[in-house]
């Protein structure tokens, strides 16, 4: 008996199983994993500016600052930090090395290094989906459309899934536990539900416009894009009134 | 080096520490990265109890595996074919493995591993609807399952129906987490051997811990 007929065949149903999804999901692990490395990065960065200047390194709170900061600057010296913060050169921290290439400019270029390799894998996700998923898409990032498609396992799960659970996708450690149900899980990363006085109420109704979405992407493949934003519209439009009905 | 045998093909190697092995089929290349132990002419390839359930229940005294060299094997549940590789080992050139499995990304190594392994029958497929692959799979000696599914003995027991021979035997590993959470693993595994042996003659069962927590393999035979 031969083996290569199973093979043949196992091999074709491996091709034919895989779908985009696979592809978006490992997408989103490489930015997950430079995401990860990129705070680790920082940390160390951060923690040599506070032994060369202290003062500045105060100033700066969190990541986001941190590299705006530094894309300003051409070359690491007091002087040029200092005029960006609007503070006195002046430093106590450990003098700054004049010659040659410093430990601290190598981290900030490389943390700007991934921060570009972030921006290209986003911008593959978002032609992938604006391909395959443009329903999908009209609704939020494309970081959290394939966040949610990785927690899932697919679209077509995720579009199987009653909306309470989309709501919660990410939070299943809470879910689980003792103490209270959680409200949202991933969803809680848009700016609709983040910046909502009610973000349950908010990411309920989200939940369950990402569900419809899903099922007119996997199922009747028709553009609902209209319906959609009336959706959505209807959120933030709670939310500024303040007022949650339905 | 003390080498003593077990049974065909797997043996307990030892050297300061006892060690449980099966002797290579294709000898130079490991398949998951496990070691490789050359003693005469033969290579041996270490079988971790960590990472496979039969090995784990072999570690924990039960000696009667059935499957011999030269059987054919129904393996469910085959994953990346790291068990599948020491039963294609034992059953040696002349037996059969049919590795089932069910996920095309988990497959890729199992298909991998089946072109340099001539006895591996590598099949993407649920194996819950094996029915469909009636034509492609022959009656076998052994079935083996491991699948995490809450269904798995109803599984099992439909398999056994479909493709084991009269004499045949099988073991099925159970994951008594997967059956239900709340559950006491004792008693899941006591029922599950309640409702086995309306269908099979249990030859024996094996608790896996502290290799594999919550775990269980029951042996079973085909009842005459």
């Amino acid at each position: 008996m031969d083996n290569k007929k199973y093979i043949e065949s196992a091999k074709k149903s491996i091709k034919k199983g895989l779908s985009v999804d696979d592809l978006i999901k490992r997408q989103i692990d490489a930015f997950d994993a430079l995401n990860k490395s990129e705070n680790l990065l920082f940390k160390t960065a951060y923690d040599l500016l506070f032994l060369y200047f202290p003062e500045a390194a105060s100033l700066i709170k969190g990541k986001d600052q941190f590299i705006n900061m530094t894309k300003k600057i051409n070359e690491i010296s007091y002087d040029e930090i200092a005029s960006i913060l609007k503070i006195d050169s002046e430093s106590m921290g450990y003098d700054l090395p004049k010659e040659g290439k410093d430990t601290l400019s190598a981290l900030i270029k490389e943390i700007d290094e991934i921060e570009k390799t972030k921006a290209v894998i986003e911008e593959k996700i978002e032609n992938i989906m604006q391909k395959e998923y443009p329903n999908l898409l009209s609704i939020g990032e494309p970081i959290l459309i394939a966040r949610l498609i990785r927690l899932s396992n697919g679209v077509r799960k995720l579009s199987m899934m009653p909306s309470s659970k989309i709501q919660v996708l990410g939070a299943e450690k809470n879910l689980f536990s003792k103490g209270r149900r959680p409200k949202y899980g991933v969803i809680f990363s848009h700016p609709l539900v983040s910046n909502s006085k009610n973000p349950g109420k908010a990411a309920k109704t989200l939940a369950s416009t990402i569900s419809i979405a899903a099922r007119a992407d996997v199922i009747s493949k028709k553009d609902i894009k209209d319906e959609l934003m009336k959706r959505i519209s209807k959120i933030s439009k709670e939310n500024q009134n303040g007022n949650y009905k339905g | 080096m003390e080498i003593t045998r077990v049974s065909d093909s797997i043996f307990w190697i030892k050297n300061k520490n006892r060690i449980l092995a099966t002797v290579n089929l294709t000898p130079g290349t490991s398949v998951y990265g496990e070691r490789l132990i050359k003693h005469g002419n033969k290579e041996y390839r270490e079988w971790n109890p960590n990472r496979s359930k039969i090995a784990a229940a072999i570690y924990k005294g039960y000696k009667n595996i059935e499957i011999h060299s030269g059987s054919s094997v129904l393996y469910l549940g085959a994953s990346t074919g790291t068990t599948v590789s020491h039963v294609s080992d034992i059953i040696g050139e002349k037996g059969v493995v049919y590795a089932v499995e069910i996920s095309e990304e988990v497959g890729i190594p199992l298909v991998l591993l089946a072109e340099k392994r001539k006895n591996i029958f590598p099949i993407i497929y649920d194996a819950a609807k094996l029915e469909d692959k009636k034509n492609d799979i022959e009656k076998v000696d052994f079935i083996y399952q491991d699948i995490a599914q809450k269904n798995q003995i109803e599984i099992f027991i439909r398999n056994a129906n479909l493709f084991l021979k009269s004499n045949g035997r099988g073991a099925i590993a159970i994951k008594a987490r997967s059956i239900d959470v709340l559950k006491n693993p004792n008693e899941i595994i006591y029922e599950s051997i309640k409702i086995l042996e309306k269908r099979f003659k249990i030859e024996g069962s094996v608790r896996l811990d502290p290799f594999q927590k919550d775990h269980a393999i029951i042996f079973v035979s085909n009842k005459r």
